[in-house]
């Protein structure tokens, strides 16, 4: 793919509509060799970016899901200990080997089981790695990530230095809960993804739910953009929870909206009980139609 | 789509819009200029919309940037982007500038007003910029040998256009929702305005004619002076912030605790490897939730760093369950519980409506605060619990009752003071941080949302 409207077109044929700046970003990933930190609120389809991307380049998804107190062994990789143990074993019954060469062997790569980082820099196909909420890192475990981004490798004391067969496309993603370090936002293209904007929205709705009607999709799009913006919620509404109320819709056959129906609409949209709550409440005081 | 025209080199223009950037705050190192040249060569120069997603993408690396970089690029590439078709065959003739753009020139006023009307009710991007840059020749009387500012130009376009009587009109049988629409095109419209006088300026009068006082970031304005609508902006930011604190307390917490072994599993673990235990297993750690109290000055002196402090406490009360607020000017009084509305103007309400906060005389003193609060409250402090005093430490003259807050700081595990003045500032006239600093954890310097990252970032 040589220009950002070709990546576009393929993001767009495999199911993911993308706004300019995605399009922007994915093909300057490509081609700068630059993993994209993708960076906004929960539900404005980040993960659902990494997948799209597997999928256009028929590569295989590898996913390192984030959490407090990740480690190494849960990240790169770990010596499988149980095998390795029953090497030792075997080899004091045999008593024929020293103990040099039970060593070098129980420290090889048949012993190494892969963690998602190895397995992405050591699969020979090509590879998509998603490193999903990396703002659950601590700080010190950021750093675990650091050698893999920028240079694609990993350090094995027993082994040596893995370097990346192929490189590997890498997105990572976070919900902004704390700043990333600086170190790790140098090694990146930095990518904000807000929600979408109204005319993209309704595409993406109109892709999803193809036998909606192009009118009541827009009005879905306006009252969501309404509640998104203008009342003060825990959790806005998703785009994906935007595409389960038009099929809902569908699905009743419900073909124009009035308070009431709007109201019902609210659980589909929000997940909070207190978001209902005061959307509710507002949304009485306020002209609806119907 | 429009393209891309810069006479000069493209790296002596990047150059000079990265000078820009930084002018505005943004950190670009040399590695990202570069880079960002690279990228450009990658994308070419035919669609301004790839062109401007590209540099944002190498350039800006916080999402409090972002704003300040779409503002410093609408300035900068104002002549050189243009976004409606019509004006991309050029504008070599600067007579052509003061006159027209395109068929704007002949449409009289009340085509004007029924191409706002379409581009309000429409919101499509081109018939927006091309209600724009008609009304800006009809209205703004640019007139290049005036040294006045873009911001004159736009004021008067605007108030010449009236946009909100207009949208009044048009919202007629609307319902909500679409009254939103209207509006949100209504403000794409009035930035579409202040980008079309800026270009026209930047055509007739170079570049000084649109440079304005440095762009200052949302997180580099200082809570004292901050206006209605910087505070909106912040309390943006805010969000992520709170969660940051509640993240650092509790984190911290779990950091220092000592790990239990848990034996039994530790043994059954072992059999698998041959009864040498290569594994260790642990106990779960038990979740703490962060507690946090937090004092708050919300007088008048400080009148709007209190409600930037409002703002903060409601945002904080969402992540924090055992967060406790009082608020206090020469009594003091709890808030937690109406901080707990949702929404922020309710929540401020009751806070104003219900708090007793005013005591005999009803300016700011600290002492007789902290007196009552070690009166009331004290018993209800927990040895793990984490205290933030915000406020000027301006006492008006009175007894500071430091003892109260030594009571205060022995019961619990830390007190920090954050101040928004400058530690300059600080010992001067009526403020008495130096009798408060000998029983704080820490005492700091917080003007600004940058300040308060810092302090969450580095003091906790």
């Amino acid at each position: 793919m040589s220009t950002p409207q070709e990546v576009a077109q393929a993001l767009d044929s495999v199911g993911y509509l993308p706004s300019t700046e995605i399009a922007a970003a994915v093909f300057l990933a490509q081609k700068l060799g630059k993993p994209i930190l993708v960076e906004g609120p929960a539900g404005t389809g980040k993960t659902e970016l990494a997948k799209a991307v597997a999928r256009i380049a028929n590569a295989e998804l590898i996913r390192l899901q984030c959490y407090e107190g990740l480690d190494e062994s849960r990240a790169l990789y770990e010596w499988d200990y149980q095998k390795q143990l029953l090497a030792i074993q075997a080899a004091k019954l045999a008593d024929a080997q020293s103990e040099e060469t039970i060593e070098s062997q129980i420290f090889s790569e048949k012993y190494l089981l892969e963690r998602p980082l190895l397995q992405a820099i050591r699969n020979s196909d090509s590879t998509v790695l998603l490193i999903d909420e990396v703002d659950r890192l601590e700080v010190e475990t950021e750093a675990l990530l650091l050698e893999v981004l920028s240079d694609f490798q990993v350090s094995i004391p027993e082994i040596g230095t893995v370097q990346a067969i192929r490189q590997p496309t890498v997105i990572l993603t976070s919900n902004n809960t704390r700043e990333l370090s600086e170190a790790l936002k140098r090694r990146c293209l930095f990518l904000y993804l807000g929600y979408p904007s109204k005319d993209r929205e309704r595409d993406i709705i109109a892709r999803k739910v193809p036998n909606i009607e192009e009118q009541l999709a827009s009005k879905l799009v306006e009252i969501v953009a309404y509640l998104r913006s203008e009342i003060d919620l825990k959790k806005a509404p998703s785009i994906s929870e935007v595409i389960d109320w038009a099929q809902a819709l569908v699905v009743l056959n419900i073909k124009e909206l009035d308070q009431a129906q709007i109201k019902q609409g609210l659980p589909i949209l929000l997940k909070y009980v207190d978001d209902i709550e005061s959307a509710k409440a507002q949304l009485s005081s306020v002209n609806v139609p119907g | 789509m429009s393209q891309v025209k810069y006479l000069g080199s493209n790296a002596e223009m990047l150059g000079s819009f990265i000078d820009e950037l930084r002018r505005s705050g943004l950190p670009i190192s040399a590695s990202e200029y570069a880079e960002a040249l690279t990228a450009l060569e990658l994308v070419g120069y035919e669609s301004a919309e790839v062109f401007r997603e590209s540099l944002k993408l190498v350039l800006v690396k916080k999402i409090s940037h972002l704003q300040t970089f779409e503002k410093v690029f609408q300035r900068f590439f104002a002549f050189h982007l243009d976004s409606s078709e019509k004006q991309a065959d050029g504008f070599s003739d600067v007579s052509g500038v003061l006159s027209a753009s395109g068929s704007g020139s002949e449409a009289s006023e009340v085509d004007l007003e029924s191409l706002v009307q379409h581009a309000l009710e429409a919101g499509v991007d081109r018939d927006i910029s091309l209600a724009a840059s008609t009304a800006v020749t009809w209205y703004a009387g640019i007139d290049p040998s005036r040294s006045v500012g873009a911001a004159y130009y736009i004021q008067k376009t605007l108030s010449s256009l009236s946009v909100a009587s207009q949208i009044e009109d048009l919202s007629e049988g609307l319902d909500v929702f679409e009254i939103h629409n209207l509006k949100n095109n209504a403000k794409k419209l009035e930035s579409k305005v202040a980008a079309d006088v800026r270009r026209r300026l930047l055509m007739l009068r170079g570049v000084e004619a649109i440079r304005e006082p440095s762009t200052n970031t949302p997180d580099n304005v200082a809570f004292l002076y901050a206006t209605a609508a910087d505070l909106q902006q912040m309390r943006k930011l805010l969000r992520p912030l709170a969660a940051k604190l509640a993240v650092k307390l509790g984190r911290r917490r779990r950091q220092q605790q000592k790990r239990t072994l848990d034996v039994r599993a530790t043994i059954h673990q072992s059999l698998r490897t041959g009864g040498v235990p290569v594994k260790l297993r642990h106990k779960p750690r038990l979740k703490h939730k962060p507690e946090l109290i937090v004092l708050a000055d919300l007088s008048g002196s400080v009148a709007s760093f209190a409600r930037f402090t409002l703002n903060l406490l409601h945002v904080m009360q969402g992540q924090f369950s055992t967060l406790r607020s009082f608020a206090f000017v020469d009594e003091m009084d709890e808030i937690t519980e109406s901080l707990k509305r949702d929404d922020f103007s309710s929540a401020m309400n009751q806070v104003v409506g219900n708090a007793k906060l005013l005591g005999a005389h009803g300016h700011s003193d600290y002492g007789s605060a902290f007196k009552l609060f070690e009166a009331r409250f004290l018993e209800s402090l927990k040895a793990s619990s984490t205290v933030l005093i915000l406020g000027d430490a301006r006492n008006n003259y009175h007894h500071p009752e430091a003892e109260s807050l030594k009571q205060l700081a022995g019961k619990v595990k830390s007190v920090y003071w954050l101040n928004p003045e400058p530690t300059s500032y600080w010992d001067t006239g009526d403020s008495v941080m130096a009798d408060y600093i000998p029983y704080l954890t820490g005492a700091v310097e917080v003007r600004t949302l940058k300040q308060l990252e810092r302090f969450i970032d580095h003091n906790l």
